[in-house]
């Protein structure tokens, strides 16, 4: 192998460090033997290096040990105090301890669930979605319609007080003096309470609250047949 | 299996005094290495404690199959003044003369008065030449021939190929020499 200068700059640390193989160190002797240049790089470099090897490592500053010690217990310590925060979580690994937990959780949920604080799973399919909504829109129709229909009851009493009051002559219903009266003496189309003398007649009197009207409706129920006042007759 | 390994074992466990040895142990190696890049003994002793709490923090990813701990902890330590070299170029372009680092060494003792003051003095000089060279050459001849880390252990280290390694370690010696022959250090 031709050795040159640039080999020697390229492949000084193998030169220095004596690993050149064998054919190459010979080839590098053969050149160094007549090349200044060489020899006096190769003795430059080799000397200097020598000399840093032997440097020795400086001295660190003497508190630096205690320094970097005391800054990584300081992480240690808050490390340990982050693990603190979870150190009950051992203890729950136990089996026992475990079984026990999920046996208390599975019997609070069952009691919940029973009490109805929880939604029922099947109440979230669309078929229970659909009836719970149909159901609710006939009890809110049915609701609406018996309203109506009360209301309708209150109006039709209502108009038939005020607008039928009975005439003056017609005379007062007579009190039941004689026990021995039977019903059949009493004119049929008698508003009185045989029973009560200070009745009012439901026509001439002017009803003031709902309270008053409702107790003259069932005076009236009670004074007639059932089949005289009736829904289907309003 | 290796003493560091086993300390390093032990400090997983939690073993506090291991940690403290694994400390004492590198301290030195670490500062110096941080010293030789930086050239500050301040920046020197900030880089080796923000060092070794990295390591601190990273321990459980040190894997003693894939090598010795001495050069998982050489890069996690260049690694760091690699960021902090990026970190500091600003600061550094607008240096003035008069803020350059300030050479206060203090070699290991243990040596003669005379030793000891030349070592100190060309210590001195390798690190004002050291800090003439480019970061790439100077952290090659630093792992080489300050941290005494061998091809493989800074191929490792740099994350290059060993062609690189050879290259750049024998760009840096040539420049290295160079730079010290002009500052009148004879050779050994």
């Amino acid at each position: 192998m031709d050795w040159n200068c640039t080999l020697t700059e390229e492949r000084l640390s193998e030169v220095l460090d004596r690993t050149l193989p064998p054919s190459d160190a010979a080839s590098f002797s053969a050149h160094a033997a007549g090349c200044e240049r060489c020899a006096h790089l190769i003795a430059n470099v080799g000397g200097l290096v020598k000399r840093i090897h032997g440097l020795p490592l400086i001295e660190e500053p003497p508190f630096l040990v205690s320094k970097i010690i005391g800054s990584t217990r300081g992480m240690a310590e808050q490390e340990q105090g982050a693990k603190g925060w979870f150190a009950w979580l051992p203890a729950i690994w136990p089996m026992r301890l475990a079984m026990g937990a999920l046996t208390v959780t599975a019997s609070l949920l069952i009691v919940i669930h029973a009490a109805g604080a929880l939604p029922r799973r099947m109440a979230f399919s669309p078929a229970s979605v659909y009836h719970a909504a149909n159901r609710h829109a006939h009890l809110a129709y049915a609701h609406g319609v018996k309203f109506v229909n009360d209301m309708r009851v209150v109006y039709v009493i209502q108009s038939r007080l005020f607008s039928e009051p009975q005439p003056a002559s017609e005379p007062a219903p007579q009190p039941v003096t004689q026990p021995s009266a039977t019903p059949d003496q009493r004119p049929p189309d008698s508003n009185a309470r045989p029973k009560s003398q200070e009745s009012t007649p439901v026509g001439r009197r002017r009803v003031k609250s709902d309270t008053e009207l409702a107790m003259l409706v069932a005076d009236g129920l009670q004074a007639n047949a059932p089949n005289q006042i009736s829904r289907s007759s309003l | 299996m290796e003493p560091d390994a086993q300390l390093v074992r032990l400090c997983l466990r939690g073993d506090g005094p291991s940690w403290e040895e694994l400390v004492r142990r590198h301290t030195r190696r670490v500062y110096n290495l941080c010293y030789r890049f930086t050239g500050n003994t301040a920046s020197a002793e900030d880089l080796s404690q923000e060092a070794f709490i990295r390591v601190y923090r990273t321990l459980p990813s040190y894997q003693s199959a894939q090598g010795a701990f001495t050069t998982w902890l050489t890069s996690v330590t260049r690694n760091l003044l690699v960021d902090h070299y990026r970190r500091t170029r600003r600061d550094r372009l607008t240096d003035s003369i008069d803020t350059m680092p300030q050479f206060e060494e203090r070699p290991s003792p243990a040596r003669t008065p005379d030793s000891l003051a030349q070592a100190s003095e060309l210590s001195g000089q390798v690190q004002q030449a050291l800090a003439q060279l480019s970061p790439e050459l100077r952290e090659a001849v630093i792992l080489r021939d300050l941290q005494g880390l061998d091809y493989e252990e800074i191929r490792v280290v740099l994350g290059v190929p060993e062609g690189t390694v050879k290259s750049r370690i024998n760009r840096g010696r040539i420049e290295l020499g160079r730079i010290l022959g002009e500052m009148g250090v004879r050779p050994a």
